[in-house]
């Protein structure tokens, strides 16, 4: 008996200390470079890896992939950076970027010492990653939002496929031949993102300022959600769920719902998924007044990084022309390196993607990110369903969200 | 008292025939959430939302369970998980074994006392620390490590208490005889006591284990490379992805997440019942 | 392991610790601080300097990132005069008094049901404490689906009634109940095989003697089983108190607290003021809060206990 609770209690201690030895790759080493980015399967992490790699390869150092989901993303970096524990390498998206400018490296400097073209990138993309004047990331994506149609159900209802600069008047009679086969029109969201890119095509109401403030006051705002309210009152589109983000894509996949608002980085899942041909356009607009939202992610270096020259240099080969053809290539991301679109075009395997997302571009404005927008949207997902779901006015929600932002 | 016994009294056994089938048809309803996530673990896609509902699609997909493992790291998952719930559980047990011991059979300076605030840290909720216990570990820099998963929480109190009131019922001549035959403090403890204390232990093991394996909370804290380091709560988050929910794949995961506690407490459950009642808890 | 400061520790805890019984001239108290030391030393590392950490923090405005300053007790003032702290007490509180009676019902119910009678015991047994050893976020994964409209019970009710059931998690009226339903589905398996040992052992000559008297089951069931396993009763009781106010997992997976902020709980409230608004001072005023309530809770079991606990 004695041996046996000998051998337990030794195992115990050696299984301790030999997880307090595996454990934990702190960001401080010197011969690693820490990346943290958002993961969402074995797939995902394979490809990143591959990035990584190349990363490797330019800085000479090992770049470690850090990941969890996106939900859970930007709870884990707000919690990392400015401490010890922040990755060097920490993957940003353009409406977040301003909540962590406190803990990123303006890049400003190295973009001018190691001669880093700039210009080789879209002009939108570039921008969305820089806050008053300083840039803090490079981006490896960027995009318009647009509408993904299911084209086996618009047909099935008679109605045309939709031209990228169609209205909302062609999209509420689309809605309504629709209906009478039986089909929802739009699958909702109240994610960020989607929600404001939404809001913004309908009809120009904004939830973010110019100069990065939350600001919920505008009618519009609320006309525009009361309008998809209307649409989900009517049975023309689907209920808006908080707790499950990816609600809405579920519900166009299973073909539930006919339309979907995205992004380009959505289309190769949109396709693998659909048992029905995927078609895209722009999302609708009042006659004359096309507008959407771009958003892109880009790769910054934290503040406490101890290499930040190695890291950029790794930053450098992670949005290189080859790296971002690649990814264009797998169909992951529109890249923001604009002659590494074409690959991205040719492989998207959807009939007028190259018009739709030229169309698109050609009206897109950077969705302004803002100091509170992790916060914004984490009341949206608690507090949006009852707007756009219609069981309380938009107006009073708004209200209230913001009353929960004041403080 | 025999089931034949039971059965062959006429009138009474129609009526426990009927409670009987009342009961299975309780546990059936009971069931009936596990038996749809076995289902739809099961099912393609495509045809989880059904209406009708139907509990197995046209073809069992045992597919989604090998797509599991491939979709996400779940292997690792299930690694680290047993990996952590048994070494927390190790040590719990190897802490609060000794420490029940020394509350309950010997005599020192502030016994009572001790005591006292051990039984007081049993009504703080783990949650209740977590951002103390957070920032604690930053400045241990143990964020994002094993250790920090295991350590803070091997050491509550209800090891102690239970393997007290469980040490307090060994008759003292137990011990006096051991000493008699010369075993000295630390043999009296591991050669007698310990032994005797098996079926505390295995309460408090499962108790522990199953704490451990669930816990949700504090690694969605305290973990950043889910990859590496994540346990299978937070495992089957990650099929909530942005890609989409994957129904099909969440059920098969939370199956799988099922069978290591289940096997534990299918092999302890005797052991838990005689367990309950000697360590007080279901004592009267 | 570490000897000394376990010793030093104990020593302090309690330096006029009165003697009970007086320690014995034998070398039982070296043994007794050596015994203790290694449980006293995590304890007392990982819960209680957590806690003073807590208390101090709560005194501070105390950003994630840079430097605390000095706040007094205005974290605990702003906490009551935030509408969303209160919404979050009343809802964790409404989650207790449904919870618990609901569960301990439940448990002890079906415990007295599973009796040493009932053929197959074991088996009934582990199914009723399966969901138990399931981890929650599994659980509360599949009860998602089980209320979502078109989901499992939506989509029995239409078919086999004609009926189309609320959307449960979406409804401010139903949210809540949900969750609890969900919740002692998945919880009282603990109680019931506490309660299950406990009514085991009530000796069979005392329950003899009652039928003799003419008792009926019922009537022994009231007057001597559930006073001679009333300690039980106690101890479960307390326990499943404790917890309840520690809800997180299920309203998280369920309804992140929507809708609105029908089913925000405290915990939610902790961990969304310090780890997605970073406000750690707030939320260790909130944590201090939920502690004291739970205090004062175990406390008024502890006095009530005399009143119906019966130890032997």
């Amino acid at each position: 008996m004695r041996v046996r609770t000998a051998a337990v209690a030794a195992a115990g201690v050696g299984a301790l200390l030999l997880t307090a030895c595996s454990g934990g790759q702190s960001s401080g080493s010197s011969d690693t470079l820490t990346w943290s980015m958002w993961i969402g399967s074995s797939d995902d992490q394979k490809v990143w890896d591959g990035v990584g790699d190349t990363g490797a390869e330019a800085s000479g150092k090992k770049v470690s992939l850090q990941g969890s989901p996106f939900a859970d993303y930007w709870t884990k970096i707000s919690t990392q950076l400015g401490t010890s524990a922040a990755p060097c390498i920490v993957t940003m998206q353009s409406l977040r970027v301003n909540q962590f400018t406190d803990g990123l490296l303006p890049l400003d400097d190295l973009v001018k010492s190691t001669g880093f073209d700039t210009a080789a990138f879209d002009k939108g993309g570039m921008k969305a990653l820089s806050v008053d004047g300083k840039q803090y990331a490079i981006p490896y994506d960027t995009g318009p939002l647009l509408l993904f149609y299911n084209k086996d159900a618009f047909d099935k209802a008679g109605v045309a496929a939709p031209r990228p600069g169609w209205t909302v008047d062609d999209f509420e009679a689309a809605a309504t031949a629709l209906k009478k086969k039986g089909q929802v029109a739009l699958a909702t969201s109240v994610e960020d993102i989607f929600l404001e890119g939404t809001i913004l095509s309908i009809n120009g109401g904004t939830m973010i300022d110019g100069s990065g403030k939350v600001d919920l006051g505008d009618p519009k705002t609320a006309e525009a959600v009361d309008w998809i309210a209307g649409l989900v009152k009517d049975g023309t589109a689907t209920r808006a769920d908080g707790a499950d983000a990816s609600a809405d894509d579920n519900a166009f996949i299973n073909g539930t719902a006919a339309t979907v608002v995205g992004g380009p980085w959505n289309s190769l899942d949109f396709k693998a998924k659909a048992k029905f041909e995927v078609g895209v356009t722009t999302i609708p607009s009042p006659q004359g007044a096309q507008k959407t939202y771009s958003a892109g992610s880009g790769f910054g270096v934290s503040k406490t990084c101890s290499d930040p020259e190695g890291a950029f240099k790794a930053i450098t080969a992670m949005t290189s022309e080859k790296t971002l053809t690649s990814l264009a290539k797998d169909g992951r991301a529109f890249p923001a390196r604009t002659a590494a679109q074409s690959a991205w075009y040719e492989n998207a395997g959807i009939d007028g993607a190259e018009e739709t997302l030229k169309s698109a571009l050609a009206s897109a404005v950077p969705l302004p990110g803002s100091a509170d927008g992790d916060k914004l949207s984490q009341l949206l997902s608690q507090y949006g369903p009852q707007m756009v779901n219609g069981q309380k006015p938009a107006k009073d929600v708004l209200a209230e969200i913001s009353r929960h932002l004041g403080k | 008292m025999s089931d034949a016994a039971v059965r062959a009294r006429g009138p009474r056994s129609l009526r426990s025939a009927i409670g009987y089938a009342l009961l299975v048809l309780v546990a059936l309803l009971f069931m009936s959430p596990l038996i749809f996530m076995v289902g739809t673990s099961l099912k393609a896609p495509s045809e989880i939302f059904s209406t009708p509902p139907s509990l197995f699609g046209a073809s069992l997909q045992w597919g989604n369970y090998s797509e599991v493992f491939s979709y996400a790291p779940f292997a690792r998952y299930l690694v680290n998980g047993v990996v952590v719930a048994t070494t927390g559980t190790l040590i719990t047990l190897a802490v609060s074994a000794l420490s029940g011991y020394a509350f309950s059979r010997l005599r020192w300076r502030g016994r009572t006392a001790t005591f006292t605030v051990f039984l007081a840290t049993m009504m703080l909720p783990q949650e209740v620390v977590i951002v103390p216990a957070f920032v604690l570990m930053r400045e241990l820099g143990w964020v994002n490590t094993y250790q920090a998963l295991i350590v803070p929480w091997a050491f509550t109190a209800l090891g102690a208490f239970l393997l007290r009131q469980f040490f307090m019922t060994v008759p003292q001549e137990l011990e006096d005889a051991s000493r008699i035959d010369g075993l000295g403090q630390l043999g009296t403890f591991f050669r007698i006591m310990l032994p005797l204390a098996r079926p505390t232990l295995a309460v408090l093991a499962v108790f522990t284990f199953i704490t451990y394996w669930n816990s949700f909370l504090w690694p969605l804290v305290i973990v950043n490379d889910v990859s590496t380091l994540g346990t299978i709560p937070l495992g089957l988050q990650q099929f909530f992805g942005q890609q989409g929910t994957q129904w099909h794949l969440i059920m098969a995961a939370s199956v799988v997440s099922m069978l290591p506690s289940t096997v534990l407490l299918i092999a302890l459950q005797r052991y838990l019942v005689r367990g309950i009642v000697t360590s007080g808890l279901g004592g009267r | 392991m570490t000897h000394l400061p376990a010793h030093e520790m104990t020593a302090t805890a309690a330096p006029k610790g009165r003697r009970s019984g007086g320690p014995r001239r034998d070398r039982s108290g070296v043994w007794g601080v050596g015994f203790v030391a290694p449980h006293a030393v995590g304890l007392a590392l990982f819960t209680l300097v957590p806690i003073g950490i807590a208390l101090a923090m709560s005194l501070h405005d105390w950003p994630m990132i840079g430097t605390p300053s000095w706040t007094g007790f205005a974290n605990y003032s702003s906490l009551f005069g935030d509408p969303t702290f209160r919404t979050a007490l009343t809802n964790t509180v409404l989650f207790v008094v449904l919870y618990v009676p609901l569960n301990l019902v439940v448990s002890l119910g079906m415990a007295a049901w599973l009796s040493p009678k009932i053929r197959h015991r074991q088996i009934f047994r582990v199914i009723f404490f399966l969901p138990t050893v399931t981890p929650i976020v599994a659980n509360a994964v599949v009860w998602r689906m089980l209320y979502q409209p078109g989901g499992a019970i939506d989509a029995t009710a239409r078919s086999f009634f004609g009926i189309e059931m609320p959307d449960f998690l979406a409804d401010p009226h139903w949210a809540m109940i949900a969750i609890v339903v969900m919740s002692v589905w998945q919880g009282f398996g603990y109680n019931m095989i506490v309660f299950s040992s406990a009514l085991d052992s009530v000796p069979e000559s005392q329950l003899e003697a009652a039928s003799l008297d003419g008792a009926n089951a019922w009537t022994a069931f009231w007057r001597i089983k559930l006073p001679l396993i009333s300690p039980s009763l106690f101890f479960a009781t307390t326990m499943t108190l404790i917890t309840a106010f520690q809800v997180f997992v299920q309203p998280y997976i369920m309804t992140r607290g929507g809708p609105g902020d029908s089913t925000v709980t405290l915990v939610q409230f902790i961990y969304n003021q310090g780890f997605t608004f970073q406000k750690l001072g707030l939320a260790s005023a909130a944590a201090w809060i939920l502690f004291v309530i739970i205090l004062g809770v175990t406390a008024v079991q502890f006095l009530g206990q005399k009143k119906w606990v019966h130890y032997e």
